[in-house]
């Protein structure tokens, strides 16, 4: 039993405390790891890369870490070939996938998620297809806007050259495996993303796919099955057309290139610097 | 039956005598009396101490003062008790004192020329207080509620830190009394951008998950949105007059922009096609900014994948330092750095001086250098500089054992304290007499050469 009634709370005149204080997640200090870490592999992934890369080397000093992008499948035979500790990839090489055999002893680090999104020229005329019409206009099948309820115009098929993560993934996900053209008049293809961009804002006409992040309003994003790309829809399910974003390794990491994917996988860099370069934090696809 | 008196803790002296009447007297051994330095949220008190048979008790009526506690005196000799916040003690001279559940703790209670003296680090903790040694030399207390972790620290103005802490959901940024460690929420967010402080204190600016830009302003709390514009922003940096928030725009951060805080507009400031811009410092008269090239691939796609016919150049990826007079509408940017080195904690002083860590490799030191358009110097390798933050005319140096601060006007460098151990996220008032830093998780601040924890 008490030895007095229940009392009276008193306000400490100089406390401000407003709300609950989170739970707290403690910036390591200058540690102690040293050595190189050489990243190569997806132009998709490298300003994710060089991003997260500065952050970690102000709390690692004498960790150096060099970045480099010419290609996704670049990044997994630069692993393999010894010359790189990460291969950079947009999908998962320690699986076999469309035109890729898998790499074998390499592990899959997830490090983001990468939406991809069919874009045509603004001149088409439509603003969404359905899987079945893209299969159709990129193996070549249709060849004309009127036949998918666009204007009567032949269709420019804009793609990246082999190698490409985003060609592989646009590959998987929105064309279900089928083939691509690969050859004709109206057939193009980019070797970056960066190229893509610039092909479908000025070629009449013309259909190509690209990472979420390129999406311009100088063209237009297509809804597939009537479901538009946003990352909204990413993270709810709807939209099936995304990738994870891989670092490849030789077996499990270690040292400071395990320090270094830890970094890019955790709460503060996903929700902030991944955030801001319009890639979707790991934990959102749940 | 009866509530008893209510007295303010600052008379209480002139009432211990008789509510202490009856009580034990001190005669096992000779008691000697002294003074101690409590230091209660951030405030120093002396306080009467009183030494018997080898243990130090402290004055009750002292102790109460500090604490800023409440006394009453309760009916019919039953005691004194001491209320702080949700927590009370009830006190009586000869018996130990009892908890809230009736429970005795820590020493008896002792009377001594009409002073009662009681242990004061149960009677702290029985108060809700931490109570710690500060180095031999006095006492540390914190009674008030204080945050829990710390990531990041940053000055805004004098008496004020902004603390980060970030969990699965986002961060969260406090607003935390540089003194007593009182806090109150500032925001909370899942993707905005760090918060950067306006040259005067007053402001905070950040950039929104799809790039709006906005202000916070910390005396009345309200948000600006600063124009329309959503391009990718970072490296948010104020202009010095306040006017003007720079930015690096675009994934690639090829360009470097500025929003007018006034009108929302957003004018490029350089635009050179230079891709992966980063580290940008803008101070007043010009800015700098970094460059890291991406290694050069040779790989020829027409190879069989399992050839692996693939080579890097690397040789080349370190980044190199530039600076931008400001002042003149058609200067061209310069490169300040030549040195194949890693370059980190890179900011510009007002000066025009570019500032950075020099990394060392494994088994040497790193250090702090400077360069500008004459060339590059070494500005400080006592010891292995882990961190550099500027603040003003100063430079701030965190090293793997010190904190130390560099007068830009002066040339000289003088010793602040010795670092905790793992210490990081160094902050530095803008006078360059305040520190703060990141140390086992919480948020450490300097405070009469010793650093006290204002976050827990």
């Amino acid at each position: 039993m008490k030895w007095y009634g229940k009392l009276t709370t008193l306000t400490l005149a100089a406390t401000l405390l407003l709300g609950a204080a989170g739970g707290g997640a403690a910036t390591a200090a200058a540690s102690k790891l040293s050595g190189k870490i050489v990243v190569n592999g997806s132009s998709a992934l490298l300003p994710l890369t060089l991003q997260a890369s500065n952050e970690f080397k102000k709390l690692n000093p004498k960790v150096r870490i060099s970045a480099s992008a010419a290609g996704s499948v670049t990044g997994p035979q630069a692993v393999r070939k010894g010359i790189a500790d990460i291969g950079a990839c947009d999908w998962d090489a320690s699986t076999d996938v469309p035109g890729f055999s898998k790499f074998d002893g390499q592990v899959a680090n997830k490090v983001a998620v990468i939406p991809f999104a069919a874009i045509a020229n603004k001149s088409a005329g439509v603003s969404g297809l359905t899987t079945k019409q893209l299969q159709d206009i990129f193996s070549g099948k249709v060849k004309n806007w009127k036949d998918v309820g666009g204007k009567d115009a032949d269709i420019v098929v804009v793609n990246r050259a082999f190698g490409s993560g985003t060609r592989v993934n646009f590959q998987m996900k929105a064309l279900q495996g089928t083939d691509f053209i690969t050859k004709g008049d109206n057939y193009k293809e980019v070797k970056s993303s960066g190229d893509m961009k610039t092909a479908i804002e000025t070629t009449p006409n013309s259909i190509g796919y690209i990472d979420l992040v390129y999406v311009t309003d100088k063209m237009t994003a297509l809804k597939i099955d009537n479901v538009a790309p946003t990352t909204d829809n990413v993270i709810n399910g709807s939209y099936k057309v995304w990738s994870y974003g891989y670092f490849m390794t030789k077996g499990q990491p270690t040292g400071a290139t395990k320090a270094f994917i830890e970094y890019i996988q955790s709460a503060k860099f996903q929700n902030g610097s991944l955030k801001k370069l319009k890639f979707i934090p790991l934990t959102a696809m749940k | 039956m009866s509530t008893g008196s209510k007295l303010a803790a600052v008379v209480l002296t002139a009432v211990l005598g008789t509510a202490s009447a009856g009580a034990v007297q001190a005669a096992a051994s000779q008691p000697s009396t002294g003074k101690l330095q409590w230091t209660v949220n951030g405030q120093s008190s002396e306080i009467r101490t009183l030494v018997l048979n080898g243990q130090q008790l402290v004055s009750l009526s002292d102790a109460a003062k500090a604490l800023g506690a409440e006394v009453e005196i309760m009916p019919e000799g039953a005691g004194i008790r001491i209320t702080l916040g949700e927590h009370s003690v009830l006190v009586k001279a000869g018996s130990k004192p009892l908890n809230e559940d009736g429970t005795a703790f820590g020493q008896v209670v002792q009377s001594w020329k009409q002073a009662n003296y009681v242990d004061g680090a149960s009677y702290v903790q029985a108060l809700g207080g931490s109570y710690s040694l500060l180095d031999g030399s006095g006492i540390s207390i914190q009674t008030l509620q204080l945050l829990e972790g710390a990531e990041t620290a940053q000055w805004a103005g004098d008496g004020r830190l902004i603390v980060s802490v970030s969990d699965e959901s986002g961060r969260t940024d406090y607003l935390v009394d540089a003194t007593t460690g009182a806090y109150s929420q500032l925001l909370s967010s899942s993707g905005a951008s760090d918060l950067v402080v306006s040259p005067d204190g007053g402001k905070v600016a950040f950039s929104e998950t799809d790039g709006t830009l906005r202000t916070v302003d910390l005396s009345t709390l309200r948000m600006a949105k600063i124009g329309t514009d959503t391009s990718i922003k970072s490296n948010l940096q104020w202009s010095a007059d306040g006017k003007s928030i720079y930015f690096l725009q675009g994934d690639k951060t090829n360009v470097i922009a500025a929003a007018d805080v006034a009108t929302g507009a957003v004018s490029k400031v350089l635009d050179d096609k230079v891709e992966y811009k980063g580290d940008l410092s803008v101070t007043a008269g010009g800015l700098s900014y970094s460059v890291v090239k991406a290694g050069t691939v040779t790989a020829d796609a027409s190879k069989a994948v399992d050839l692996d016919d693939v080579s890097i150049d690397d040789s080349q990826t370190n980044p190199q330092l530039f600076d931008l007079d400001l002042s003149k509408s058609d200067a061209k940017p310069v490169q300040v750095t030549k040195s194949d080195d890693g370059k980190l904690f890179i900011q510009r002083s007002a000066a025009g001086k570019v500032y950075y860590v020099q990394a060392g490799d494994e088994g040497s030191n790193s250090k702090l250098a400077s360069a500008t358009a004459a060339g590059q110097a070494v500005a400080f390798d006592k010891e292995d500089v882990q961190e550099a933050v500027q603040a003003g005319s100063y430079v701030g140096i965190l090293t793997d054992r010190s904190v130390y601060v560099l007068n830009e006007e002066s040339g000289s460098v003088s010793k602040l304290a010795d670092a905790p151990e793992g210490a990081s996220n160094l902050a530095l008032s803008k006078d360059g007499s305040k520190a703060a830093l990141i140390a086992d998780g919480k948020l450490q601040v300097l405070s009469g050469g010793k650093w006290i924890s204002l976050t827990k």
